[in-house]
């Protein structure tokens, strides 16, 4: 009879602010150049960097000093197990098993399982190497045979010695003599001076009473430095690093702190036209300090499993187990070195692909209408805070009812709010809605009129009568209002007029 | 402490006998501690004053002939004055009177070197059942009659003898007549514990095969005099004897080396030593069965915590080096190394090894990996030492 009339409008959302956040740029892939020359490795599936660690611990003579932060990879359990069984004398640096508990509960990218396989790793090594523990250790390194006058080596790991070595995207190169000699200074400070338990057998790590019979040399090496409990030398060395830059940085660090030294530092340098490009992992944890960042004009890419810690300025490469913040420069068991020229130009390599390829860009004032695809705020995770920004989206609205069913070109849009699926922003909202008649409402009354009739009475003579009969179209009374109703389109005309006279709306039945 | 045991036997007779066995009569008793008090003879007018009371003096006079009769007093001269007695002092120190009975007793002998004294308990047996006996071994024919024995020679020499203690109930008895026969009772076993610490001494345990008490019988556990035979031996000897049965050290090494050291100690192997007797210089001496001239044969025992020295300088070179790598419970430099080599160079008195030097034991601790060997290797390997 009279069908409902469609209707669309679309609304264009491409001026509204992301917010603060992570562009996608490209998808995340593994890295697929594990080794970058004879001095820098980057970790990735192959495990070509735990490979030489492993080939390390293989080929030690006499001692091996190993320390990180977490303990759970096997191949390198293993390693340093064929070395005690050789003779050679093994000794662990790790962190306390409280620490790791933390750590678990508060950051997203550390899992229970981690720390269940630190401790079974720790129950295979009981009696095989001497194992020692604090809640600030932190650093990840491996000493060789640091007693040899010509035979130390070492390797500095921005990875923890777990399945970090493969998945994250870390660092790991490689030490001469002297800075090997100078990391076993380190390892030997902490381990004396720093260590709190010390395991005795399998789930036995016992509390180390502090009267060692004499203290190691405190490290006081140039190239490798470290923060310790009583001194921040590694922390010094950053600024230090960031403050002399000319002309440009290139920094790596899963974590950062607004007001930490070395990020106000960095803020400083890109104020005054230092090119600073900073590679990190977006995380909530770091919002703040990539917000201060980006507003001094740092860039700043990100990549879902970036975990190393390094520093380029200028042509001086450092790479370090620290991130910028206090719970680590300030705190931590943290060592770092100022590596050779020629794996600076690898590290240099490194972070300079790494900035083109990362998959995450950070903008602080996007619009959709500058992108599309996913989109993480600063303020969320990447494992449930992803969303994507799409084209469009097209919502449907419900019906609206016209004010009269004669008239339905004349109703007016509903109010049109956005609602895209979870997930999701999109560029444009289509709405679409259907515009109805309106119905008798339910109640009304019909209203009748009065028709006189002349009929024989009793008597034989015309009588006159009233009867009340319904109009045609048919009026109804409901809540004040008066209704005629359109019972075909026929009626459609005569209908208009009865509205017309009796001041009343059309609606069907 | 010396400490040697063995079994010993208890045969028992049964025989009619006249036992004087120790009784409760605190009225006998007190005449005795009054004569044992005024130290002199006394008279009938001492027992008026000091227990009677105003009585005839014939009354007292009853009193002495009575304790005489008991033996509690001997007379001192004609006028009827008594003395104490040996016996009396005996009551005294038992608070016990022997008052002499009739009857059929068994007795208990034992036959050990260490128990000369052979009698050691009588038990009175019920009159009733032995007359029934009696009298129904005199109805059968002469061949099915029990045995009748004459009693043992042991035991006959107990006639007359002075008061002995009981084993069985510590009471005094005395074995005043015994019949010409009787009849071999049941035997049974005690176990006879010889120890020797500041002075010698022995006791008797076990259960007597009482009459009609079986395997219920209370057990006992009482001390018995030292015989002569014990008397005629030195302690040392008698240690040296069973460390050389321990050891197979000659006694005369063990006198040799009691007069270096001043004291008993006993040469060594130290490939024999255990663990803590390595550290402490003491040990338990296994001693095996052994058949000791005038004591018997005792069973195996233990000389318990006897100090033991190195047998050998090679012994003492091992021991040293052995105690040097003990001492090290903890992380160490060279200088507490050399610290616990004087310690423990100052245990050898007698002895001349040479300790082991810092880097004898690094190298000691590379080649043997235990936990002790972290505690050398640490401190050299990681900063310490240098």
């Amino acid at each position: 009879m009279i069908s409902p009339l469609h209707r669309e409008q679309t609304i264009d959302l491409t001026a509204e602010p992301l917010g603060p956040g992570w562009l996608r740029r490209r998808a995340t892939v593994a890295e697929s150049r594990e080794v970058v020359n004879d001095g820098v490795w980057r970790t990735g599936p192959q495990g070509r960097f735990r490979q030489a660690l492993v080939e390390a611990l293989d080929s030690a003579a006499e001692v091996a000093l190993l320390s990180s932060f977490l303990l759970a990879d096997d191949r390198l359990a293993d390693a340093m197990l064929r070395a005690a069984k050789r003779g050679v004398r093994v000794y662990v640096l790790t962190a306390s098993e409280q620490r790791i508990g933390k750590v678990v509960r508060d950051d997203e990218t550390f899992e229970q399982r981690m720390a269940d396989q630190h401790k079974k790793l720790l129950d295979a090594l009981a009696g095989n190497v001497l194992l020692r523990s604090a809640e600030h250790i932190h650093a990840k390194f491996v000493v060789v045979d640091p007693q040899l006058p010509t035979g130390a080596r070492a390797w500095l790991s921005t990875a923890n010695f777990n399945k970090a070595l493969e998945d994250s995207v870390e660092l790991g190169v490689r030490l001469g003599s002297d800075d090997a000699r100078a990391l076993a200074a380190c390892f030997q400070w902490a381990f004396w001076c720093e260590a709190e338990r010390e395991l005795r057998g399998a789930r036995r790590l016992i509390e180390i009473r502090p009267n060692h019979p004499a203290a190691p040399a405190r490290p006081d090496g140039e190239a490798v430095v470290a923060t310790l409990r009583d001194g921040t030398r590694l922390r010094d060395r950053v600024v230090a690093l960031i403050k002399g830059a000319r002309s440009e940085i290139l920094v790596a660090s899963y974590g950062l702190t607004a007001d930490h030294a070395a990020v106000r530092a960095l803020v400083e340098a890109a104020k005054r036209g230092v090119r600073v490009t900073l590679l990190t992992r977006p995380r909530r944890a770091v919002a703040a300090g990539v917000a201060e960042l980006a507003s001094a004009g740092v860039s700043i890419v990100a990549h879902d499993k970036l975990h190393a810690k390094a520093l380029f300025v200028d042509g001086q490469a450092l790479v370090m187990s620290a991130n910028l913040e206090a719970q680590g420069l300030d705190q931590g068991f943290e060592v770092g070195a100022v590596v050779s020229a020629s794996v600076a130009r690898g590290v240099e390599e490194t972070l300079r692909e790494w900035a083109a390829a990362f998959p995450w860009v950070y903008r602080a004032d996007a619009k959709r209408g500058e992108h599309l695809g996913d989109f993480c705020p600063a303020e969320a995770g990447l494992r449930d805070g992803v969303v994507k920004v799409t084209e469009s989206h097209a919502q449907k609205v419900a019906a609206v009812i016209a004010p009269d069913a004669l008239a339905l070109e004349d109703a007016p849009a509903p109010a049109l709010t956005p609602a895209a699926p979870r997930g999701e922003l999109p560029r444009r909202v289509t709405f679409a809605w259907d515009v109805v008649p309106p119905s008798l409402p339910k109640g009304a009354t019909e209203r009748l009129r009065e028709v006189e009739r002349e009929e024989p009475g009793k008597d034989g003579k015309p009588k006159k009568t009233t009867t009340r009969i319904p109009h045609e179209p048919r009026l109804f009374d409901h809540g004040g209002k008066v209704y005629v109703v359109l019972d075909s389109s026929s009626d459609a005309e005569r209908a208009r007029q009865a509205a017309g006279t009796f001041g009343a709306t059309v609606v069907l039945r | 402490m010396i400490r040697l045991t063995r079994k010993v036997t208890v045969s028992s007779f049964d025989a009619q006998a006249t036992v004087a066995v120790g009784r409760d009569r605190p009225e006998f008793l007190a005449v005795a501690r009054l004569a044992a008090d005024l130290a002199r003879p006394i008279v009938a007018r001492d027992v008026l004053r000091e227990l009677l009371g105003p009585r005839p003096e014939v009354l007292g006079w009853r009193v002495i002939e009575r304790c005489i009769d008991l033996g509690l007093l001997e007379r001192a001269g004609r006028d009827g004055d008594a003395n104490l007695s040996e016996a009396g002092r005996l009551a005294l120190e038992h608070g016990e009177v022997l008052v002499p009975e009739e009857g059929v007793w068994r007795f208990f002998v034992i036959d050990d070197p260490l128990v000369p004294g052979a009698l050691v308990h009588a038990q009175r047996l019920d009159a009733e059942p032995v007359r029934k006996e009696r009298e129904a071994a005199k109805a059968r024919p002469r061949g099915d009659r029990p045995h009748v024995d004459r009693p043992p020679v042991s035991l006959r020499g107990c006639v007359g003898g002075a008061p002995r203690e009981s084993v069985q109930n510590g009471h005094l008895f005395q074995l005043g007549e015994l019949a010409e026969s009787g009849a071999a009772g049941p035997t049974g076993e005690l176990r006879l514990m010889f120890t020797w610490d500041a002075e010698p001494s022995l006791r008797l345990s076990g259960r007597l095969p009482l009459d009609g008490e079986g395997t219920n019988a209370k057990p006992i556990d009482a001390g018995a005099s030292v015989p002569e035979v014990v008397a005629r031996l030195s302690r040392e000897g008698l240690w040296r004897s069973l460390v050389t049965r321990a050891t197979q050290a000659p006694e005369a090494e063990l006198q040799r080396w009691q007069a270096t050291a001043g004291r008993h100690v006993v040469p060594v192997p130290f490939a024999s030593l255990p663990a803590a007797a390595r550290l402490g210089f003491r040990r338990d001496l296994d001693v095996p069965a052994s058949e000791l001239p005038g004591l018997g044969r005792f069973e195996a025992t233990v000389l318990k915590d006897v100090e033991v020295v190195p047998a050998s300088e090679g012994d003492a070179q091992a021991w040293l080096a052995w105690l040097q790598w003990e001492a090290i419970t903890d992380f160490v430099t060279p200088a507490i190394l050399e610290q616990h080599a004087r310690e423990q160079r100052a245990r050898f008195p007698h002895h001349s090894p040479r300790v082991l030097s810092a880097p004898e034991l690094l190298a000691k601790a590379r080649a043997d990996r235990d936990e002790r060997a972290w505690f050398v290797l640490g401190p050299s390997d990681l900063g310490l030492w240098s």
